[in-house]
C-alpha cells in the first residue's frame, strides 16, 4: 500500500470517529431534552390540577354561593345525575377524578345516589378510568337543605381531584 | 508540468466531499432541532399560561384585579373562542418571539378550556398585560369573565359606578385613562366615549339602552359583560356571551332539578320557580347575544321568586 493511500485511509476514519463523536453527543443531548420536557410536562400537570382543586369549590356547578370554599351538595348530586346520563358534561373538568366525601358528621360508607341521598358518605362526580393518579384534596364545608330540620345545614367535608395521566 | 495542483487535488477532493457531508448534516440536524425547541417552547407557553388562568376565579368576591402578566421577551397571545360542544371552548396559545429561525412561530396545540372566558382582541403582542375578573350573575353566578387587554385605552366620561371599579381594581392610568373630554386622550389610546356619541370615538357607550357600538358592529350587554364589549374584538365578544349563556342555561336546568329534589321533602318548596327556571333554559340555550335583554328580565324575576324562599336555591350576594 502506498504512502499517500494510508494517509487517506487514516484520515478517512478520523472522520468517521469523529462523526460518530458527535452523533453521540447529539443522542445523549436529544434524551436529555426528551427527559426534561417530560417532567417539565409532568410538573405543569400537577401544578394545574392543584390550581384547580383549591377552585374547584368556587365553580358555578357546586357552589354554594354564601361561603367561599362551601359546596351545594344537593346541587352536586344533581350534577352527578345529569353527569351519568350525559357523557359530554364531564368536559367541565379536565380531569380523571372528582369525588366529595362527608368527613363530619360521620355518614355510611356509601356510594351517593339519588335513593340513599344523604344518608351516603361519598359523592363521585367524575371517574374516567380506575388509575386516576394521584388525587389531590382540600377541606370544604358541604351545605344542603335540611328535611328534618327544615332549615340549611352545613357539615364538614372534603373534595378530591385528580388530574389527567400523562400517558393517556 | 506543475504536479503540485494534481497532488492536492485528491487529498482535497476527498476531505471537501466528507466535510460538506458532514456539514451539510450537522446543518440539517441542528434546524431540526430548532425547530423541536420552538414547537416545545408554543406547546409550554401555552400550558402555562392555560395553568395561570385556572386560579382567575372569583368566589365571594365582585371583581378581582391580580397581578400584570409580565414576560422576559416579547410574546404573542392568540385568543380563540367557539361554541361547539356543549359549552363551547376557550383556546388560548402563548408564542415566544425567537431569535433564530421562523420569528414567530406558528400557534400548536392550544390550550383547551371549557369553563374559562377570556375577551380580548384575537392576538395580543407584547410582553405585559393587564386582566381583571368579574363575576357574571344572571341571577346566580354563571363564569368568571377574564378581561386581558395590553393596549392604552381613554374612558371618556364613563358613569360614576364604572370609574369607580375602575379606580378600585388600581389600574395603571397609563393603561385605562379616566378623562372628561376626548381631547383630553393620549394620541395612540383606544377612546370609549360614554353616552355622548362622537365619530372620532373608537367605541361607543349607549348606557341607556345596554348597548356597545365598535368596528360598526353592535354589541348588547348587561352588567360586567360592558367591559367585555370594550375590550374584546366583537366576534370574541359574541362567541363568549353565547357560552356563558349555554352554561346559563344547563344551571338553570341544575336548580330546577335541586327545586325538585329538594321540593318532594319540604311540602313542594321553591317548586314554582321550576317553570321560570325552565323558560330561562330554554331562551339561553339558544345561545343568542340578541336574548342578553330577555334573559336579565327573566334573572330578575327569578331572583325575586329566589329571595322571597325559606329554601332559596341559589345565595348569591
Amino acid at each position: 500500500m502506498k504512502k499517500a493511500q494510508l494517509k487517506i485511509q487514516e484520515m478517512a476514519f478520523v472522520l468517521v470517529a469523529l462523526f460518530l463523536f458527535f452523533l453521540l453527543i447529539g443522542l445523549f443531548y436529544l434524551s436529555f431534552k426528551i427527559h426534561s420536557f417530560k417532567s417539565s410536562v409532568g410538573n405543569l400537570k400537577e401544578q394545574e390540577a392543584k390550581a384547580m382543586v383549591r377552585k374547584i369549590a368556587a365553580t358555578p356547578e357546586l357552589r354554594w354561593g354564601e361561603c367561599s370554599g362551601c359546596i351545594d351538595l344537593d346541587k352536586a348530586l344533581v350534577l352527578k345525575e345529569s353527569m351519568s346520563s350525559n357523557k359530554t358534561l364531564e368536559g367541565l373538568w379536565d380531569l380523571e377524578y372528582l369525588a366529595i366525601e362527608t368527613i363530619y358528621p360521620a355518614k355510611p360508607d356509601k356510594i351517593c345516589n339519588l335513593g340513599n341521598y344523604p344518608e351516603c358518605g361519598k359523592l363521585v362526580l367524575l371517574k374516567r378510568n380506575e388509575n386516576y393518579g394521584k388525587a389531590y384534596t382540600s377541606f370544604v364545608s358541604l351545605c344542603r337543605w335540611d328535611n328534618e330540620k327544615n332549615s340549611q345545614k352545613c357539615e364538614l367535608g372534603k373534595i378530591y381531584a385528580a388530574g389527567r395521566l400523562l400517558n393517556e | 508540468m506543475n504536479k503540485k495542483g494534481i497532488e492536492l487535488s485528491f487529498n482535497w477532493i476527498f476531505s471537501l466531499i466528507i466535510g460538506a457531508a458532514i456539514l451539510i448534516l450537522a446543518i440539517y440536524v441542528v434546524s431540526k432541532l430548532i425547530g423541536t425547541e420552538q414547537e416545545i417552547q408554543v406547546a409550554e407557553g401555552s400550558a402555562e399560561f392555560g395553568n395561570l388562568l385556572h386560579p382567575l376565579e372569583t368566589s365571594l368576591e365582585s371583581g378581582s384585579r391580580p397581578e400584570n402578566i409580565s414576560f422576559n421577551g416579547e410574546v404573542r397571545i392568540y385568543n380563540k373562542c367557539k361554541t361547539t360542544g356543549q359549552f363551547g371552548v376557550q383556546e388560548i396559545s402563548l408564542v415566544k418571539k425567537q431569535g433564530i429561525g421562523k420569528e414567530w412561530p406558528e400557534p400548536k396545540d392550544p390550550t383547551r378550556l371549557a369553563t374559562k372566558y377570556v375577551f380580548s382582541e384575537d392576538v395580543l403582542e407584547g410582553k405585559e398585560f393587564y386582566f381583571f375578573i368579574k363575576p357574571l350573575q344572571l341571577p346566580f353566578k354563571i363564569g368568571d369573565i377574564i378581561i386581558l387587554w395590553n393596549k392604552k385605552y381613554c374612558f371618556v366620561n364613563p358613569p360614576t359606578e364604572v370609574e369607580e371599579e375602575i379606580k378600585s381594581f388600581n389600574l395603571d392610568t397609563r393603561n385605562i385613562q379616566i378623562a372628561s373630554d376626548l381631547r383630553e386622550c393620549n394620541k395612540n389610546s383606544v377612546s370609549v366615549c360614554f353616552s355622548t356619541f362622537d365619530s372620532r370615538c373608537n367605541v361607543f357607550v349607549d348606557t341607556t339602552n345596554n348597548i356597545v357600538k365598535k368596528e360598526g358592529k353592535i354589541l348588547f350587554y348587561d352588567g360586567p359583560l360592558l367591559y367585555g364589549a370594550i375590550f374584546s374584538k366583537p366576534e370574541n365578544y359574541e362567541c363568549q356571551v353565547s357560552r356563558l349563556l349555554k352554561r346559563g342555561a344547563f344551571l338553570a336546568k341544575l336548580y330546577s332539578e335541586k327545586s325538585a329534589l329538594i321540593a318532594t321533602s319540604s311540602q313542594g318548596c321553591s317548586s314554582n320557580l321550576q317553570s321560570d327556571l325552565n323558560v330561562y333554559s330554554n331562551t339561553a340555550n339558544a345561545g343568542n347575544p340578541k336574548d342578553l335583554q330577555t334573559i336579565a328580565n327573566l334573572a330578575h324575576t327569578l331572583d325575586y321568586q329566589n329571595q322571597m324562599l325559606k329554601c332559596t336555591l341559589w345565595e348569591e350576594r
